[in-house]
């Protein structure tokens, strides 16, 4: 709830002088609206939403936001599957997506940058028609997600393997701090015009990324952008052996042959491919695992090369996993219909996904080491079929084998009873095992962090504390996360 | 909300989907489909499956039956097949699809290599 020094509707006012009346709302409808996201994280409403056009704006929110202490969540499509845009203590919800242009293409330095409100549909456009000899890259999700809140919270999407999460692509950001200040990180601070890096100054990104908005809004973002490769090709094995197709995948991933390799369960192909939920479920017999390997290359012979090395390594999977069988992605299209195409036309929006109204995970990183790996997988296998939900894996080897992308993707009916709590009562305890294991959960949700906190090096909760109260110390930006109340 | 129809195992899915989609594309064969009644098992190697064609239904069930006719073969040799990296009569004269009986051979044949 707000705690401000001038009433409502003079806040009101404010407000829409500041965006227009249009832009600002606070009729219940639209709040409850905002107050929720497809997660089982408990709802909240926010006091106002809006929707600011450009910096200038921005600015004059956070100055009104911060001298009367109105807790402050930026938003744009509220599709983290973290609850992080859940305004947890009430405020205003500044939603983004009308700052939606993308400013810039430089194909000289490879990069673009571009405004909150640019969706992976926007971008995927702009390089089709516009860039076809460059591209981004894109997550397991659908065209309305936002870009920049994936690169801000770490998100994996589709070159992590190369490059690992996409915090890690960032070149440069324009931010509005809580006191309206705009501040500018990486070359952008001295030259208007080049967002080409970040080195090698003392790099203040981190001050911003993964911190969930709590430090400020960030209004440009520059990110890096790659060649095409003329030739591309994907694969789809099946397997029953985890242990040897784990083994594939890292084999694979330390070759540096690959876009992006994706480890999942046939439970998360099935859901993909549009099984009802509660029936995506394991049958006796069926094939375990299935991966899919995405591949390029600038020449025939390069790419006959790196087919050849995806062959002979499944040929020891098959070695010691006789059932497991292989094919090009477009023959598993042929097969199972387009929507398999998920895994190959991203972004995409996957019906049987996002039906029921729930979905959710307990993401992490964790080390790629095989024996982790294997054991999380069969911990949280366990737990998911105490708690009887389907067991989605779905994992992603990052940047070169340095890291991995551990996952489910949890469906649920929020309609029926009893269902959500069931799914916070399995995530919290899928959480506790898998951070037991070293996997730490990204876009962390609030639930999680007073665990993290408790177990962390005391003088890492120290500075995070020091920095958060230096930038903000009216606490007003998304208040509620990382222990601050 | 979509309406599921079909089997929910992943064979029969793939099975299911490859019949129906060139049902859907070739009147022909939709007419062939339709005419059928016919207990197919089709094992992958990995469990097998029983597909029913009753005249105008199409059923596929991990429930074996009595059949009329048996079809063996490996699921990488499957994804070969529909790959086109080779064809049904090759796959079956190198034996590495077996049908049984023989004499249904043709039948089968007009429903797979259509459908893969």
């Amino acid at each position: 709830m707000l705690q401000q020094t001038e009433d409502h509707d003079q806040i009101s006012e404010k407000l829409g002088k500041i965006v227009g009346k249009e832009f600002i709302s606070n009729h219940p409808e639209e709040l409850l609206i905002y107050s929720y996201d497809m997660t089982e994280h408990p709802p909240n409403n926010p006091d106002y939403v809006v929707m600011p056009k450009n910096v200038e704006e921005i600015q004059e929110i956070l100055k009104l936001a911060n001298k009367n202490k109105i807790p402050v969540v930026p938003f744009v499509t509220g599709s983290n599957i973290g609850g992080l845009t859940i305004p947890l203590k009430g405020g205003l919800i500044v939603d983004l997506k009308r700052m939606d242009r993308i400013l810039h293409v430089n194909t000289e330095d490879m990069y673009m940058v571009i405004e909150p409100g640019v969706t992976f549909g926007h971008v995927y456009k702009c390089f089709k028609n516009d860039y076809p000899h460059f591209r981004y890259c894109y997550p397991f999700a659908p065209p309305f997600a936002s870009v920049m809140a994936n690169a801000l919270l770490g998100g994996l999407n589709n070159l992590s393997l190369k490059y690992g999460c996409m915090s890690e692509v960032i070149n440069g950001i324009e931010a509005v701090l809580p006191n309206g200040e705009v501040v500018k990180i990486g070359t952008c601070m001295c030259w208007d015009d080049q967002w080409w890096g970040r080195v090698p100054m003392p790099d203040l990104l981190g001050l911003f990324t993964s911190w969930q908005g709590m430090t400020g809004i960030v209004t440009k973002i520059a990110l890096q952008i790659w060649p095409r490769k003329p030739i591309r090709d994907y694969k789809f094995i099946v397997s029953n052996d985890l242990v040897a197709t784990y083994k594939l995948v890292k084999k694979l991933a330390t070759a540096d042959i690959m876009n992006d390799i994706l480890l999942t369960s046939i439970e998360t192909i099935k859901m993909v491919l549009g099984v009802p939920l509660g029936q995506a479920v394991h049958l006796e017999g069926e094939p375990r695992w299935a991966t899919i390997l995405d591949f390029s290359a600038n020449t025939q012979k390069e790419y006959e090369a790196k087919a050849d090395i995806i062959e002979n390594l499944f040929k020891e999977l098959k070695s010691v996993d006789p059932k497991a069988a292989y094919s090009s992605i477009d023959n598993a299209v042929k097969l199972f219909g387009e929507k398999f195409d998920a895994f190959q036309k991203m972004p995409m929006t996957i019906g049987g996904m996002l039906e029921y109204g729930g979905l959710t995970w307990v993401g992490t990183y964790m080390t790629s080491n095989p024996d982790t790996v294997v054991k999380g997988v069969h911990t949280a296998f366990e737990l998911i079929e105490k708690y009887n939900f389907e067991k989605c894996l779905y994992t992603r080897m990052m940047k070169g084998g340095h890291y991995y992308a551990f996952r489910f993707l949890l469906r649920f009916s929020k309609e029926k009873d009893g269902e959500t709590e069931r799914m916070r009562q399995l995530n919290q305890e899928l959480f506790e095992s898998l951070f037991e294991l070293g996997a730490f959960p990204y876009k962390t949700p609030a639930e999680f962090t007073d665990k993290i906190l408790a177990r962390c090096d005391k003088n890492w909760a120290k500075l995070l504390k020091t920095v958060k109260t230096a930038i903000d110390p009216n606490m007003i930006m998304n208040p509620g996360r990382w222990g601050f109340k | 909300m979509e309406v599921w129809e079909g089997p929910t195992d992943i064979l029969g899915i793939g099975l299911y989907h490859s019949i129906t989609s060139r049902m859907n594309e070739d009147s022909d064969y939709r007419q062939f489909i339709n005419d059928l009644e016919l207990n197919v098992v089709v094992d992958l190697g990995f469990y097998p499956l029983m597909i029913k064609f009753k005249k105008e239904s199409l059923e596929i069930t991990r429930v074996i039956e009595k059949a009329d006719v048996t079809l063996k073969v490996n699921a990488q040799d499957l994804f070969d097949l529909t790959e086109g990296k080779s064809s049904m009569i090759w796959f079956f004269l190198k034996r590495k699809l077996k049908i049984k009986p023989f004499l249904k051979l043709f039948k089968v044949y007009k429903i797979f290599s259509k459908a893969f």
